[in-house]
C-alpha cells in the first residue's frame, strides 16, 4: 500500500503571541529572532495515523508531501524520522501566500506526478490558517472520496473504514481505496522521533520540485489577504448584581450560556 | 512557560567556528554531516520541549523523596526516564560497539544542553551515566564491559559516581571507605559515600555505582584509591538480574534546588560489605576518576548554557508580555523590554548564555579533534587545548547561569519572587553548577597551577594568537556594526597577557599570591574566550549577509561585559596582599 500524507509548515502555535508581530506592509507574521517553525500538529497526526497502518503491514510505503520554502524541508526531516520512507518538497519562493484552492491545485498536481498511490491522508485542518478546505479540495480535483476528521482508520482489503468524529460522538463509514482522509487530534498522540530512526532519515529520499516539474499552468491565490491583525486583547469589568450567592452564581451561569462558554 | 531549543544557533556555530566540518565524513565520523545534525538537533530538542519540559516545575514541587527505603522519584519521571532509552538517547554519543552511535562530543553537548535546559534534574541522570560509560570504556576489563557496558550505554542501567564522603569532598586524599580483596577476585565495599546524584532511584531495574576505596594496605593520600563497579543488583551469568547487593540509601538531600535530582547518602557493608569489582588498577582509582569528572565537567558546564537559555527565554517572553510605563519616545504603554535598563538586563542574559555556549561548544570541539586526530602530535595539542578550556568553560558557563537566572529573576520584577513563575527554580537549580564536580575555586586552581603552563605554555600562546587574530579580522572589516569590539578585545587580551606574565612570576614567587588572583585571572580568561568565539560567530554571520544579530551580540559582549577587563587585572595584579593579608580578620 502507498500513503501519500500531505504536511504543512506552520509558526510554532506554542510560542506566546507576544513574540509575534505582523508586518501591515506585506501582511506577513514576523516571529522573534530564532523561532522556529514547526509540523502542523494536526498533520503530525496524520503522519502517526499512515505509520500505525504501516506497523500493521510493514510493506506500506509512507510518502510525505509538502509545499512551500526551502525551510519546509525540517518539516519532511521530522516526518522521515518519524519513520516515513520517502519526502517531496514542492518548492516555492519564501513569501508567496497561497490560498486553499491554490493549495489543493499544486498538491493535485504533484500527487498526480506521484503516480499511483491508496490513501492520501492529511490533517483536518492547518493549525495557522484553520481552514481545513484543503483536503476536500484535493480530494475533488483528483475525483476520489473523502472522509474528514477521522480517529481511527483501518484498511481492509481494497477498503477503507473510519471512525469519524461528530457532535458528540461519532461514526463509522466505508469507502473503496483510493479515498482522502483528513485525521482529526482525537487520533492519539504522534510517537516521537529515536535517534535511530532520525539519523536514517537523512539517507532517505528527499525530492525537491519546482512549480516548473508540475504545470505550466501558473497556480496563483483567487482570494486576497486584505488584513492580517492579532486581535486586541479588552477586559470588561461586570459586577453581578444579586442579593445572595445562588442568585449570583445563576445569573454567572446565565452570562455564561448567553456568550456560549458553556 | 515553554521551551524551544536553540538548534539554529548551535548549528550556525558548530558550521562555522567548530571543527565540526574538519571531522565530519572521515573516519570513525564518515556519516556525519551538517544535514545529519540538524535533524538529531531538532529531534533532541523537541524531546527536550514537549517531553521535559511539561515536567519540570511539578518535580520541583514534589522533587524524590525516600519512602520505606526506596527513592520514589516525582509523577512522570520514571515515564519520561523510559521514554528517553526507548528513544535511544542515552546512547548518542557511546561507543558503537556497544550499541551507541558514536556521535561527536560536540552534538552530545549540544543535546545535553536542551535536555537540561528542559529539566535539569532529569539531565543529571545521563551525565552520570555518560562519565561511568567512559570511564569503564577506558579503564574496565573486557569481562566488565561485556556485562555492563551495552546496558549503561542504552541507558537501561543508569552509572552513579561515588566519590565524596563527609570528612572527604574536594580533598580525596582522606578518603575513607574500604575494599578488601576476596579469594574470587572480588572485593568487599563498606563505608559511607556523601552526595550521590541518583544513588537510588525508582526508574530502573539495576544502577551501576562507581565508587572511590582504599585497600587496607594502600598508601597514604589519593595515590592510594582505587575504583570500583559495584552494581546495586547482582548480574547473573546469563545477564538477569540476581541477589541485592550490600548498599542501600540512607537518606536523600533536602536542597536549595535541583529537588528532583535524588542526592543520596549510600551506606555501603551493612551485611559484611557490597560486592565491587576493580576498575583499571589497584591504587589508581584517581586516574580513572579523572575521566568520568573531566567528562562530567564539560557536562556541568553545559548545564550552565542550559539553565542561562531557559532564564533568559522566559524572561524575554515575559518582557515582551508585561507593559509598564512609557519607554523613552513612546506614546502609550510600552513592553517592559523596550526600556532601556531592562534591555540592558536580556542583552546581558543572551550575551552570557551565547559566549558559555560558543566556550562548551569550542571545548567539545577540541575534545573532539583530539579523539579523532592520527597524528600524534596533532593529538596532544588539541587534547591539551581541551584541558585548558574545560575549567574555563566550566566556571565562566555555571556562573553565566547563576546570573542570567538571577537576571530572569530581576526582569519578573516582584512576580520574578513568587515561586509559581517559574523564574526562581531556574535561579535555585543554577547555584549547584558552581559548586559540583569541582567547585569554581578549583577550576581556577587547575586552571593557574597546571593548565596554563602545558606543553611549556605553548598552548595558552597558541589559544591566545587565535583570539588577537580574531580581533584583528574584526578591526579589519571596518563595519561600522561591530562599534568598538574589536578595542575592546584588544584591551581585554592586553589585560589577560599582562595578567598571565604576573601569574607565572607569582607562581614561582609566593604560590598563595598567584591563588590569590586565581579566580578574577579564570574570569578574564573566560571574557577573553567568549569574547573571541562570539566575534567568530559575529564575522561569519556577516560573510553569509545574514541578519546581524550575532555581531550585536558580539559588540554588546565586548562594549558591556569586556570592559570588566581592567578591573579584574587590577585585582590580579594587586589585590594580593590585601586578600592575604586579611585572612586572620575573617575569622569571627
Amino acid at each position: 500500500m502507498h500513503i501519500v500524507v500531505c504536511v504543512k509548515q506552520v509558526h510554532d502555535p506554542e510560542v506566546a503571541p507576544a513574540l509575534f508581530t505582523i508586518n501591515e506592509a506585506t501582511n506577513a507574521v514576523v516571529s522573534v529572532a530564532g523561532l522556529a517553525q514547526v509540523i502542523s500538529p494536526y498533520d503530525e497526526q496524520a503522519i502517526e495515523a499512515a505509520l500505525r497502518m504501516k506497523d500493521k503491514k510493514p510493506d506500506t510505503k509512507i510518502t510525505v508531501l509538502t509545499i512551500g520554502a526551502a525551510s519546509a524541508r525540517e518539516v519532511l526531516k521530522h516526518a522521515l524520522s518519524m519513520g516515513a520512507d520517502e519526502a517531496i518538497l514542492v518548492n516555492i519562493s519564501a513569501g508567496v501566500l497561497l490560498d486553499s484552492y491554490a493549495t489543493a491545485k499544486f498538491l493535485h498536481e504533484a500527487v498526480n506526478k506521484i503516480g499511483s498511490f491508496d490513501l492520501i491522508l492529511a490533517g483536518r485542518q492547518s493549525a495557522d490558517l484553520d481552514a481545513g478546505v484543503v483536503g476536500n479540495g484535493l480530494a475533488e480535483l483528483l475525483h476520489i472520496p473523502a472522509i474528514t476528521f477521522a480517529k481511527r482508520i483501518e484498511v481492509v482489503e481494497s477498503k477503507v473504514v473510519v471512525d469519524r468524529v461528530v457532535d458528540n460522538g461519532s461514526e463509522k463509514i466505508e469507502t473503496t481505496l483510493p479515498a482522502l482522509i483528513t485525521v482529526s487530534n482525537e487520533i492519539g498522540a504522534a510517537r516521537k522521533p529515536n535517534l535511530r530512526e532520525t539519523m536514517r532519515a537523512s539517507r532517505k529520499p528527499t525530492q525537491s520540485w519546482t512549480q516548473a516539474d508540475l504545470s505550466k499552468e501558473p497556480m496563483e491565490a483567487t482570494e486576497e489577504l486584505i488584513k492580517l491583525f492579532i486581535p486586541k486583547k479588552e477586559k470588561h469589568c461586570e459586577f453581578l448584581a444579586g442579593t445572595s450567592a445562588a442568585e449570583q452564581a445563576s445569573l454567572l451561569v446565565r452570562k455564561l450560556r448567553d456568550a456560549r462558554l458553556i | 512557560m515553554s521551551y524551544r531549543a536553540p538548534v539554529s544557533e548551535t548549528l550556525f556555530f558548530l558550521d562555522h567556528c567548530t571543527s565540526f566540518n574538519a571531522i565530519a565524513g572521515k573516519g570513525a565520523q564518515a556519516e556525519l554531516s551538517l544535514d545529519l545534525v540538524q535533524s538529531v538537533l531538532e529531534e533532541a530538542g523537541k524531546f527536550a520541549s514537549e517531553r521535559l519540559a511539561p515536567l519540570n516545575r511539578q518535580a520541583d514541587q514534589i522533587g524524590s523523596k525516600l519512602v520505606d527505603g526506596k527513592v520514589v522519584t516525582p509523577p512522570g519521571w520514571k515515564e519520561a526516564y523510559q521514554d528517553w532509552i526507548a528513544g535511544g538517547w542515552n546512547g548518542l554519543a557511546g561507543p558503537v560497539e556497544f550499541g551507541g552511535q558514536g556521535l561527536p562530543v560536540m552534538v552530545a553537548s549540544a543535546c545535553f544542553e536542551y535536555w537540561s535546559a528542559a529539566a535539569m534534574s532529569f539531565g543529571l541522570c545521563p551525565l552520570l551515566t555518560f562519565a561511568g560509560v567512559d570511564a569503564l570504556e577506558a579503564h574496565g576489563s573486557e569481562e566488565l564491559k561485556k556485562t555492563y557496558l551495552s546496558k549503561m550505554v542504552n541507558g537501561e542501567w543508569p552509572g552513579t559516581m561515588q566519590l565524596t564522603e563527609p570528612q572527604s569532598g574536594s580533598d580525596l586524599a582522606n578518603l575513607r571507605t574500604k575494599a578488601v580483596k576476596q579469594p574470587d577476585g572480588t572485593y568487599k565495599i563498606s563505608g559511607t559515600k556523601i552526595f550521590i546524584t541518583y544513588g537510588e532511584h525508582d526508574m530502573t531495574d539495576n544502577i551501576v555505582h562507581l565508587v572511590l576505596a582504599r585497600l587496607p594496605d594502600a598508601p597514604a593520600g589519593t595515590k592510594g584509591i582505587s575504583l570500583f563497579l559495584v552494581p546495586k543488583f547482582m548480574v547473573n551469568a546469563d545477564g538477569s538480574l540476581g541477589a541485592r547487593n550490600d548498599v542501600r540509601c540512607q537518606s536523600v538531600e533536602h536542597k536549595l534546588g535541583i529537588h528532583a535530582s535524588p542526592t543520596c547518602v549510600m551506606v555501603y557493608g551493612d551485611q559484611g560489605g557490597a560486592t565491587g569489582y576493580l576498575v583499571g588498577e589497584e591504587n589508581k582509582g584517581l586516574h580513572c576518576m579523572f575521566t568520568m569528572m573531566n567528562n562530567a565537567r564539560l557536562g556541568v558546564a553545559v548545564q550552565g548554557v542550559a539553565i542561562a537559555e531557559r532564564a533568559t527565554q522566559q524572561a524575554v517572553q515575559y518582557a515582551h508580555d508585561r507593559k509598564q510605563g512609557k519607554a523613552p519616545g513612546a506614546k502609550d504603554l510600552s513592553p517592559i523590554a523596550e526600556h532601556p535598563d531592562v534591555k540592558r538586563m536580556l542583552m546581558t542574559m543572551r550575551a552570557l548564555t551565547n559566549a558559555s555556549r560558543t566556550l562548551c561548544l569550542r571545548t567539545a570541539s577540541a575534545l573532539d579533534r583530539a579523539n579523532n586526530a592520527s597524528d600524534p602530535a596533532e593529538k596532544k595539542a588539541a587534547y591539551e587545548e581541551a584541558s585548558l578550556l574545560t575549567p574555563v568553560a566550566k566556571s565562566f558557563s555555571t556562573d553565566a547561569g547563576i546570573e542570567a537566572a538571577s537576571l530572569g529573576v530581576q526582569v519578573h520584577g516582584g512576580m520574578g519572587f513568587i515561586e509559581e513563575t517559574g523564574a526562581a527554580q531556574h535561579m535555585r537549580d543554577a547555584r549547584i553548577t558552581a559548586i559540583y564536580e569541582g567547585t569554581n575555586g578549583i577550576q581556577a586552581i587547575d586552571l593557574v597551577t597546571r593548565k596554563i603552563g602545558q606543553s611549556g605554555g605553548e598552548t595558552l600562546k597558541r589559544v591566545l594568537a587565535e583570539y588577537r587574530a580574531t580581533a584583528n579580522e574584526v578591526a579589519k572589516s571596518n563595519d561600522p556594526a561591530f562599534g568598538k569590539t574589536a578595542q575592546r578585545l584588544n584591551e581585554t587580551l592586553d589585560a589577560l597577557e599582562r595578567a598571565t606574565k604576573y601569574i607565572e612570576a607569582a607562581l614561582a614567587r609566593d604560590q598563595a599570591e598567584a591563588l590569590a588572583g586565581a579566580t578574577p585571572y579564570q574570569k578574564l580568561f573566560g571574557l577573553a574566550a567568549g569574547g573571541a568565539y562570539l566575534a567568530q560567530a559575529a564575522l561569519a554571520e556577516r560573510i553569509e549577509s545574514r541578519p546581524a544579530t550575532r555581531v550585536a551580540v558580539a559588540r554588546f559582549f565586548a562594549e558591556n561585559l569586556c570592559t570588566q577587563a581592567s578591573g579584574l587585572e587590577a585585582t590580579i595584579t594587586e589585590g594580593a596582599a590585601s586578600t592575604l593579608f586579611t585572612e586572620s580578620m575573617l575569622v569571627a
